[in-house]
């Protein structure tokens, strides 16, 4: 067996400096691809619209007790989309394994955890161009539009998009099918929505199901969010910050364990 | 200079070394073997064909020497790392073309270009030689079209470009011609040349008989999933125990009843079908066995549209090793 003077562990430390580089061509081209697909982007937009205006006005009309229910259902919609776009970065994966675009990745002279961290960081800006202007249409709408607010949004979003990308990630990678993908997301989705204080407060929920959503995410996003808007929120506490930071570290090294250990070996 | 030649290394570049070593290595999909105990090894700097049918495991065995898939079981080195436990590794001495264009749709052709040359951090050299490239593969012109708006040939080529740009130490093309007309399977073969004549070892997997002689220094014969041989091809011809071969020209559906016919006949060692209406036999002496061929075959009511003496090829390799050709007789 012929042996080289450079291990494969020099290899791969002459390279870090380009690695966070190789990452971001990759999250970039990811994110472009969307670009390129405008309409797309437009119907979503749409849809959140229409969500916001009619199902959102309406709701306002028979709940009483929570002022401006209105944004407050808004921004509960934004947290979902948030926790969405975080899940699309798993569908996208698929989708490019199914195209077969994805074996021209995993050839490319990269290691699978940059693979992975461009992927991530594809999920924040996927976040960013399918939540960001209906977030900053809200904060117009409701009044509270300032730049340093903007900004921080904005950085939320990306952050929070890109952190929870690793549950996307991790199941795309565990199920290794569309399909089984699809079902297991939106099991899953079906309960962390449904049982988050994103669409409404927590003392309005019964016991049972306030003692789940206290620890849910998506809870904890839409807590973050609501001061922004001026929406006065009860639940917000810097606990509420380190339990939403502890699950986005959590998806992280989920997603990075089951991707570059799985997906490498995977059948086909 | 288009493919710029590798630094020497003294002395060891005099000793030719096995870059790919592959021992008993096994990849399964569920319960399909689509490799089945694979031993070979590759020498550096030459150009190794893969010759087998569709199906018979090339494919397979290209995405584990890439990475793409681990293997079942078995052993795999490149350049002396296991493909296994040192794949970032070898991921930086290997790239590929696959069988099926990897395209993005939406991108142009440029921005896969671009893309590709970030991702392999190639710089400006990279720049440079994708210039080439694009011009020899006749997609210069093309460059600001998309991936959706190019023909089956296009994608082809533009798959090729990207692993001629990054001049790998190891390139291996998956069916590299497929698809793409004949003018353009002579830009490909010549690329192909001139990058194993930069240095770089070359793969190609194949089920062009045509295009193995043409390009290989040593050929391996796969057949559903085993390495039924493997030598460099006069070595290989050589290996046919065979006198003459006798290609006859029969009406469909005959082939099978003229098989059977002249597998018993004397002076005839070997009858294989070769496609549904053409039958070769193999024969100690022609001058003798080809007036009695034709009487048993005219005797028994088969009609023969053609009679051709032809010189052993790679072709008659493939069948005596497989039993069968290259492209599978329909039906």
């Amino acid at each position: 067996m012929m042996c080289f003077s450079i291990s494969p562990g020099e290899a791969l430390s002459n390279l870090k400096d380009e690695d966070m580089i190789s990452a971001f061509h990759l999250a970039w081209f990811l994110t472009a691809n969307r670009l390129r697909w405008p309409s797309a982007l437009l119907v979503r937009w749409g849809q959140f619209a229409l969500q916001g205006a009619v199902f959102g006005a309406v709701i306002a009309q028979l709940v009483e007790g929570v002022p401006h229910f209105q944004i407050y259902y808004v921004v509960g919609l934004l947290a979902i989309a948030i926790y969405n776009a975080g899940m699309l970065a798993g569908s996208e994966l698929l989708s490019d394994a199914q195209y077969g675009v994805e074996d021209y990745f995993l050839a490319l002279p990269t290691s699978r955890r940059i693979l992975y961290s461009g992927r991530i960081l594809g999920a924040g800006l996927m976040g960013l161009l399918f939540v960001g202007p209906p977030a900053l249409a809200v904060l117009v709408l409701a009044g509270q539009w300032n730049l340093p607010v903007a900004l921080y949004l904005i950085l939320l979003i990306c952050g929070i998009s890109a952190g929870l990308a690793g549950i996307g990630l991790a199941f795309a990678a565990a199920f290794r099918q569309y399909e089984a993908f699809l079902m297991a997301s939106s099991f899953v989705d079906a309960f962390v929505i449904r049982l988050s204080a994103a669409l409404y407060p927590l003392a309005a929920m019964p016991v049972l199901y306030a003692a789940v959503a206290v620890y849910n995410p998506v809870s904890h996003i839409a807590w973050l969010l609501q001061p922004l808007f001026d929406i006065a929120s009860p639940e917000v506490s810097s606990l509420g910050s380190v339990l939403l930071i502890a699950w986005i570290i959590a998806a992280l090294i989920s997603g990075d364990l089951v991707f570059t250990y799985r997906l490498e070996g995977r059948r086909r | 200079m288009l493919f710029h030649p590798r630094p020497s290394r003294g002395i060891i570049s005099l000793i030719v070394k096995a870059i790919v070593e592959a021992e008993a290595l096994v990849k399964r999909y569920g319960n399909v073997i689509a490799l089945d105990g694979v031993t070979l090894s590759i020498k550096e700097g030459e150009l190794f064909c893969l010759l087998g049918p569709n199906g018979a495991g090339k494919s397979t065995f290209l995405l584990l020497l890439c990475t793409v898939l681990k293997p079942t079981s078995g052993k795999l080195y490149m350049a002396g790392y296991d493909v296994t436990k040192d794949s970032d590794a070898v991921r930086q001495l290997v790239g590929i073309a696959f069988q099926e264009p990897k395209l993005f749709w939406r991108h142009t052709v440029q921005e896969m270009i671009d893309f590709h040359i970030a991702m392999c951090g190639l710089g400006r050299a990279g720049r440079q030689r994708a210039k080439e490239i694009l011009e020899i593969l006749e997609l210069s012109s093309l460059r600001h079209r998309r991936g959706l708006e190019l023909s089956g040939g296009q994608q082809k080529r533009l798959e090729i470009a990207r692993l001629l740009i990054r001049q790998p130490r190891i390139a291996i093309f998956d069916e590299p011609t497929a698809g793409i007309d004949i003018h353009g399977k002579h830009a490909v073969w010549h690329a192909i040349n001139r990058l194993k004549a930069s240095g770089t070892t070359v793969i190609v997997a194949t089920n062009d008989v045509y295009e193995a002689e043409r390009l290989a220094d040593r050929v391996g014969i796969l057949d559903k999933g085993r390495l039924v041989a493997c030598d460099s091809l006069p070595a290989l011809k050589a290996l046919v125990p065979r006198g003459e071969v006798v290609e006859l020209a029969l009406s469909d559906g005959a082939v099978h009843q003229a098989q059977t016919l002249l597998g018993e006949s004397e002076g005839v060692l070997e009858c294989v079908m070769v496609s549904n209406t053409r039958l070769r036999a193999y024969v100690l002496h022609s001058s003798h066995s080809v007036p009695q061929i034709l009487e048993r075959l005219l005797r028994a009511g088969i009609e023969v549209h053609g009679v051709k003496m032809v010189e052993p090829s790679l072709d008659d390799v493939f069948l005596h090793f497989t039993g069968r050709g290259v492209v599978e007789p329909e039906g």
